[in-house]
């Protein structure tokens, strides 16, 4: 494997201008048009927060309880990294789509396409990520707990976004020779939120939330509730972190041999 | 470091067209077919684009590529710019090379004029300092001074192809290859980028060349390939390489005749133009006329029945499809007999008006009270003309005298 990374990462930083001119228009072209602006980094994130609220006001009646705040800030702490998973699954899928018009006209490495797909998709949760740590500190009563643990969400959020690219070249490159799996894709991206724990959570949902676990993206948004909520993960979470960490490098790895074994045919499919 | 910038040995590229599966809904039940072993409906052909291509540039030098559609010059192209890969053979590049395939191909419709330059030049490979430098040539280039903070969507396709190129054109390249594009934009512009591309290879690039217009080919290039069927046909110096590209229609076209005239009904048509011979001062059968000499056409005019004060028309166009002009009789005051028989027709270019090149005449014959086209050859007669080389479409044919001397006057004076 290593001598096969090596030279698409060379190509990467040889032609690392055009990553960032790809990545600068997409970011440029998304919140230009829109009359919102910047309101399009969180638009998705807070529609599902809001879903999330009412699920959880809806849980909290019935079970003749007062709404937590730290159930609300578990559904807002979870949407913001599954947003960015659901972007960077789309985006990479459909840009490379639209990127191969481009690519059958013009030579650069290809690998820059997802990238820059991946990159544009990290600005926005950069932008929802800060609003969301920003409302965090700022709201009273903050369930928020300070813990050497928050340090490890970064790495969480690493594996979280590698699914999403090993997942999106998968999807993106079978798209290219067989033009129906878009719509599978759109299947899972508009469906995915209810078999992971993001609205409901996993501790909410009995025997049927230990089955979500097995859904690769449920322990690293457990985790990363866990660490801003309770400061921890919880014990019995680690080997199904371990679980989701082997998918995101299995998902990775067959992204990466799949784009590379067809990206030389992209050309002609178009 | 080799002193070729290209090296191309025994490319070959295959492409599949007929109907394969492209969607999942397609591919299930014809792999559940092949399971069950029934063969599955597809047919898939392949063809091979380009077979056994050869060739080497030497450094600074200049390759023109032409050949009909659909010969493999766009997919050489694509392969020499690392596109797409040869199925066999190899080839090696010597030096940075960039390709102008379709210009303006990476603009977005929803950024400015000034935000695709930079866009674009980084995907041509530029760095952002290298755009900054030329951004203004760039722009003044193109001539879009005044749109350039507008998206390209309200650009005319004109402005769009400008721009585009300008962009291309304004790249330091070592190894330039341009397809077709140069035929962007109107007269003037085209003009400018022709300008532009001897310029850069004054500068010493290396570039392939590939258009269907013949005299920019001939203009810029001193060697040309003609590419048919895939296959390399001839490399050599470009007036030999543009006869046996016209050559090569010919027999296309003859083909396709023979291919789909042979059911037409054999209605003989009232008149008909046959024997055609180009001629020199004496009268002997010539392939091409020499400059500053009469040009001579003879041919024979069968008419089968009366048309109706008929006549013989030809027209001139350049082998690039320039119209120049027609000799028709009847217009130049040259009635022809419309007894039906043969008759033998002469026309006598004097001053013959055209410089060196190569030349396509079409034959027609005209007649009845509306001036019908009564018979058309089905193909055009080429024709060279050798030995006058003159710039522009006309040959300038005049005399220059000095008359007599004029009293100096001081430019002082005047003023």
């Amino acid at each position: 494997m290593g001598t096969a990374v090596l030279p698409i990462v060379k190509e990467v930083v040889d032609y690392k201008e055009l990553l960032l001119a790809l990545t600068y228009r997409d970011i440029r072209v998304k919140y230009k048009q829109a009359v919102m602006g910047m309101l399009w980094a969180f638009f998705l994130p807070v529609m599902g927060i809001l879903a999330g609220v009412v699920v959880q006001v809806g849980l909290a009646f019935m079970k003749q309880e007062p709404l937590q705040l730290a159930n609300v800030v578990s559904v807002m702490v979870r949407m913001a990294p599954y947003a960015l998973f659901i972007t960077i699954l789309s985006q990479t899928a459909n840009g490379l789509l639209a990127g191969m018009g481009l690519a059958s006209k013009i030579y650069f490495p290809r690998q820059i396409i997802p990238l820059s797909s991946t990159l544009s998709a990290i600005f926005d949760f950069l932008i929802s990520g800060s609003i969301l740590a920003l409302l965090l500190l700022l709201i009273p009563q903050s369930p928020l707990v300070w813990s050497w643990s928050l340090l490890l969400i970064p790495l969480l959020l690493v594996l979280l976004a590698a699914q999403g690219l090993g997942l999106g070249l998968i999807f993106g490159s079978a798209n290219l020779f067989l033009r129906d799996v878009k719509y599978i894709l759109g299947m899972l991206v508009q469906f995915g939120i209810f078999f992971t724990p993001v609205l409901l959570f996993v501790d909410q949902l009995g025997e049927l939330g230990q089955w979500m676990l097995w859904n690769p993206l449920a322990p690293l948004l457990e985790a990363i509730a866990g660490i801003v909520i309770h400061g921890g993960v919880a014990p019995t979470m680690w080997p199904w972190l371990a679980y989701s960490a082997a998918v995101a490098v299995v998902l990775m790895a067959a992204g990466m041999i799949v784009f590379r074994k067809t990206e030389h045919l992209f050309a002609e499919v178009m | 470091m080799t002193d070729k910038a290209i090296q191309v040995n025994g490319v070959w590229k295959r492409f599949r067209k007929g109907e394969f599966e492209d969607s999942l809904r397609e591919l299930v039940p014809n792999l559940l077919k092949r399971c069950i072993g029934r063969s599955p409906s597809r047919r898939v052909t392949e063809f091979w684009a380009l077979q056994d291509v050869s060739f080497e540039i030497e450094r600074g030098q200049s390759l023109g590529i032409i050949g009909p559609n659909g010969a493999g010059k766009s997919t050489m192209l694509k392969l020499l710019s690392r596109i797409i890969r040869p199925n066999r053979g190899t080839y090696q590049i010597n030096g940075r090379l960039s390709a102008l395939i379709e210009v303006g191909a990476g603009f977005h419709q929803d950024l400015t004029g000034r935000e695709n330059i930079y866009l674009n030049g980084a995907i041509l490979g530029m760095t952002r300092r290298d755009i900054k430098a030329k951004e203004e040539a760039i722009i003044d280039f193109a001539d879009v001074e005044e749109f350039i903070h507008t998206p390209v969507k309200r650009y005319s396709s004109g402005m769009r192809a400008r721009l585009g190129f300008a962009i291309a054109a304004h790249m330091d390249p070592e190894i330039l290859l341009v397809d077709e594009v140069l035929s962007v934009g109107d007269a003037r512009f085209r003009d400018k980028c022709v300008r532009h591309m001897h310029k850069l290879l004054r500068s010493g690039i290396t570039v392939v060349f590939i258009s269907h217009i013949l005299d920019q080919v001939r203009s810029l290039c001193p060697q040309t390939m003609v590419l048919n069927h895939g296959k390399n046909v001839f490399l050599g110096k470009t007036d030999d390489a543009i006869r046996k590209y016209l050559e090569v229609l010919d027999t296309a076209e003859a083909a396709h005749q023979a291919a789909h005239g042979g059911n037409k009904p054999a209605v003989a048509s009232a008149a008909e133009i046959r024997n055609v011979r180009f001629c020199d001062v004496e009268g002997r059968e010539v392939l091409e006329w020499r400059g500053g000499e009469p040009g001579i056409v003879e041919c024979d005019l069968t008419l089968r029945q009366p048309v109706g004060n008929p006549t013989v028309q030809i027209n001139f166009t350049t082998v690039s499809g320039l119209y120049l002009t027609t000799a028709d009789a009847r217009y130049m005051g040259y009635p022809l007999p419309d007894e039906p028989g043969t008759h033998r027709v002469r026309f006598t270019f004097d001053p013959m008006p055209l410089p060196a090149g190569d030349y396509s005449l079409e034959f027609k014959v005209y007649g009845g009270d509306d001036n019908e086209c009564v018979w058309a050859m089905p193909q055009p007669r080429l024709l060279s003309v050798r030995g006058c080389d003159a710039n522009g479409v006309v040959l300038c044919q005049g005399r220059w005298e000095v008359l007599e001397p004029v009293a100096a006057q001081h430019d002082g004076e005047r003023r």
